[in-house]
């Protein structure tokens, strides 16, 4: 077999290939450097001349902001003054600097990690019942995945009354239980196809051997399938974190996240604030970024897994 | 018939009519006596109810709300309503953006009523979509809600917002009388919905159009008054020309052609010639000669227009062309003067303002006309606003209610709206003309006298069941005449057809009732011009 070389039109479709994947990317960090008047110049403005990181600051740290600005005019019961600092309800200034995006942040966090979690747990669950047991015959994958057969907005108002009734809406927990229930279809039917690929008599082998069920689960089906488990984890993950509708539903003031937030970043006469978008999105992404960083390896094993059939 | 024999019969009668058992415990009330009774209270309720409302003292006043400002009634109202509160925190759904013309007050209100007030900020494209939500499920979550007028007759409809008219009879927030109240007809059609109360507004959108007077004299021209740039469309198509220096990047006319934007031109400038959306019947006439000649003018115009037009949205026209020096004049709202006064924030460039602080570069003007019978017609668009809608689930309506009469009182609304981190703008009589120092300091020169001339002359948008459904007709057609897709004559005909056909599968009649309510709401002279006098539900 010949040895492969890397040609330079290899390199050529390489560089385009990346170009076309990491424009958007690069454009979003690019705007969030930009003063507002750059936003949307006609010609564009590539790289800012005049770079900023107010965008930044109105995102992580709006009091910096107000401070710098000498704050906001406010006109109370003493008439006018300005108002540089945090007060929350009772005393604010506007939205916009009033409060900064880390609720928000913090609300992905836990919701992403903990409704991944939920929805991991029972999917594996689920396939390895399915897979294994036949669990419900033939019919009961579908059933799990009629859940995603028909626009989310169908199930969201009738989330919103449930919710509502026990007391769910605004809440981590009723968060992550929602999360959790509309991307088990996912979880269960990606592990399904994972433990569908393993052979189940080395179970059977381990069960002979003197394994409990769950132990030869535990213990054997769960590391063989492990870079499956991990590229469905992040897969869910990014479901997670970037879902709006069911956050912008099911919660008010005490819950939330990151795409919400972005869809509040408007002002009345600056439109929407594309740069502080582009910022809180190029925050977004970090966690993101890091976190396939060190799983890339588990990332390719679990996505190849089951690529040459038995 | 002795004395006792007389007193005895008088007793028998007073228990034959009121049934009160005074000396015995045995006497039996007949059904006719109940009736008589009942009939007796009845007409003595029904006489004392005429003689309060017909007195001359003002007896029927006394029993409404205490108070002599809205403000103080609805403090008084609401002090009285506390102690027996379901709640004690009256949570307000409203669009991102606009917190900072309530939160500075909250405070405020909690100290004068008692009830504390929750921000619930949603993103502000969705505040329809999270009422309509609440009208399905009734959390009661919101006990306010801040939508566009566009939104009222759905809300009203689906059942989210309540009728609070008995509120604005009970409360009087002094919106039809007195020196501070709405001009006609915007009072009327951004808060009723069939007649009644659905909403009090709490900000103000008629449209004005921005030019550079600087540029005018520098050609030896002027104005053709002093609030106002010209006096027709045809006058102002002229001048759009003559103005036009594309080769040095300036050009003579800004104009919305992106989509959902682009409408708002349409609706004021066919409008002025006298007819409106639909005719008596309730068919559309976006197909009558004088829209397709509207169109034909405004495509004809695109000449003087930058192409981004096609693309920018409404802040982006002010920012990149308008604030920017590149552009003769633009439409648009409140917040366009405030954006092109502003040299420091938005770094505009046409801000520029005399020893005195009068603008010299940048002028507002009211919006052309079209000639009709020698008379000039305006139809100054009113795209948004917002108003205050009690939710019907809330547990708490009339404090939610009397938040929003305080809030938008005369004298709240004078400080609440110049704050930063808010966007309401003027609406009341008292803000034009009697702005505090701080209010006209955000609405620098003679803008604030233009706009309370804007607010008499200003129309709707289609402000009734399926707007969404009619606008979007409307949009999508004209885009495709602005692209040359579609002839004008072919894009207003296709427009007509959909437009019909929304109206048929709503319902024809219930479509025609809530029309000929919005129609009546039309300054006189288009509703004189469009004949609405002679049109029956």
């Amino acid at each position: 077999m010949p040895p492969k070389r890397f040609t330079w039109y290899n390199g050529i479709g390489l560089t385009l290939a990346l170009i076309f994947a990491l424009f958007p990317v690069l454009w979003m960090i690019s705007t969030s450097f930009k003063p507002s008047n750059e936003w949307v110049r006609q010609p564009p403005v590539w790289v800012s001349g005049d770079a900023t990181v107010e965008n930044y600051l109105t995102v992580l740290w709006p009091s910096a902001l107000l401070e710098k600005r000498g704050g906001l005019t406010q006109y109370t019961e003493g008439g006018e003054q300005k108002v540089a600092e945090q007060t929350g309800v009772g005393g604010a200034v506007g939205d916009i600097l009033n409060k900064s995006a880390w609720q928000a942040i913090w609300g992905s966090v836990i919701l992403s990690v903990f409704g991944t979690a939920l929805s991991i747990i029972v999917g594996l669950m689920a396939a390895i019942s399915i897979a294994r047991y036949r669990f419900g015959g033939n019919t009961t994958p579908f059933f799990i995945l009629s859940g995603r057969m028909f626009p989310p907005i169908a199930i969201a108002i009738p989330f919103v009354v449930m919710f509502s009734d026990v007391g769910a809406t605004d809440t981590y927990w009723g968060l992550i239980l929602a999360y959790g229930a509309v991307t088990v279809p996912f979880s269960t039917w990606m592990l399904k196809s994972f433990i569908d690929d393993l052979p189940k008599e080395i179970e059977e082998a381990a069960m002979m051997d003197g394994m409990s069920r769950w132990g030869a689960h535990l213990r054997i089906t769960l590391p063989l399938i492990k870079g499956g488990v991990i590229a469905t984890t992040l897969f869910i993950f990014i479901l997670n974190w970037s879902e709006f509708l069911f956050a912008l539903i099911l919660a008010y003031t005490k819950v939330s996240t990151i795409p919400v937030q972005l869809s509040k970043y408007f002002s009345a006469t600056e439109g929407l604030l594309i740069g502080v978008q582009a910022a809180l999105a190029t925050v977004s992404i970090v966690p993101l970024v890091i976190v396939g960083f060190f799983i890339q390896k588990h990332l390719v094993r679990g996505l190849t897994l089951g690529a040459i059939k038995r | 018939m002795s004395f006792d024999d007389k007193k005895q019969r008088i007793y028998k009668d007073l228990h034959r009519l009121w049934s009160m058992h005074l000396d015995t415990k045995n006497y039996k009330v007949s059904r006719r006596d109940l009736m008589k009774g009942m009939a007796g209270i009845g007409l003595s309720a029904g006489m004392i109810k005429y003689l309060m409302q017909g007195s001359p003292l003002g007896v029927r006043k006394a029993w409404a709300a205490e108070g002599g400002t809205p403000e103080e009634r609805a403090i008084n109202g609401a002090k009285a309503l506390f102690a027996n509160a379901k709640k004690k925190t009256i949570s307000i759904m409203h669009p991102s953006g606009s917190g900072g013309n309530m939160s500075p007050f909250t405070k405020e209100w909690k100290e004068l009523t008692g009830f504390d007030v929750e921000l619930i900020e949603v993103p502000v494209t969705q505040t329809h979509q999270k009422a309509m939500q609440e009208a399905v499920a009734k959390t009661g979550r919101y006990d306010l809600m801040i939508p566009a007028p566009l939104s009222l007759p759905e809300l009203a409809e689906a059942g989210a917002a309540l009728d609070i008219s008995d509120y604005v009879a009970k409360y009087d927030p002094e919106d039809s009388h007195g020196e501070n109240q709405l001009e006609f007809p915007v009072r009327e059609f951004g808060q009723k919905y069939k007649g009644r109360y659905y909403g009090l507004y709490c900000d103000g959108d008629v449209w004005h159009l921005s030019y550079r007077i600087d540029k005018m004299k520098e050609k030896g021209k002027a104005p053709f008054a002093p609030r106002l740039m010209v006096d027709t469309w045809d006058d102002y198509d002229k001048l759009s020309a003559e103005m036009n220096d594309k080769a040095n990047n300036f050009y003579g006319a800004l104009e919305y052609r992106s989509p959902f934007w682009n409408k708002f031109h349409w609706m004021t400038r066919f409008q002025s010639k006298g007819v409106l959306y639909f005719d008596g019947e309730m068919k559309s006439m976006a197909a009558s000669p004088e829209s397709i000649k509207t169109v034909e003018e405004m495509v004809a115009l695109q000449e003087f227009m930058p192409t981004e037009q096609f693309t920018y949205g409404f802040t982006e026209n002010y920012a990149q062309y308008y604030a920017q020096g590149r552009g003769f004049s633009e439409f648009g709202w409140p917040s366009l003067w405030r954006y092109s006064m502003d040299a420091k924030g938005a770094k505009s460039v046409v801000a520029g303002r005399d020893d005195k602080g009068f603008p010299i570069q940048s002028a507002p003007s009211g919006i052309p006309g079209t000639k009709v019978g020698g008379e000039t017609l305006r139809a100054v668009i009113m795209p948004f606003a917002w108003d205050f809608v009690v939710n019907k689930s809330s547990e708490i309506p009339e404090a939610a209610y009397l938040y929003a009469q305080w809030l938008t009182g005369p004298t709240m609304s004078m400080r609440s709206i110049p704050n930063e981190g808010g966007y309401f703008d003027p609406w009341r009589r008292n803000h034009f003309l009697k702005p505090s120092p701080e209010f006209f300091a955000g609405y620098p020169g003679d803008y604030l006298g233009v706009q309370f001339e804007e607010m008499t002359q200003a129309v709707p948008e289609i402000i009734m069941p399926g707007a969404a459904e009619y606008h979007d007709a409307i949009d999508k057609n004209l885009q495709a005449a602005y692209n040359k897709q579609k002839t004008p004559e072919q894009a207003m005909k296709d427009t007509a057809k959909e437009m019909d056909r929304i109206t048929k599968r709503r319902g024809k009649d219930k479509q025609k009732e809530a029309w000929i309510g919005l129609a009546k709401q039309y300054p006189e002279p288009l509703q004189k011009a469009a004949g609405v006098a002679s049109w029956k539900v």
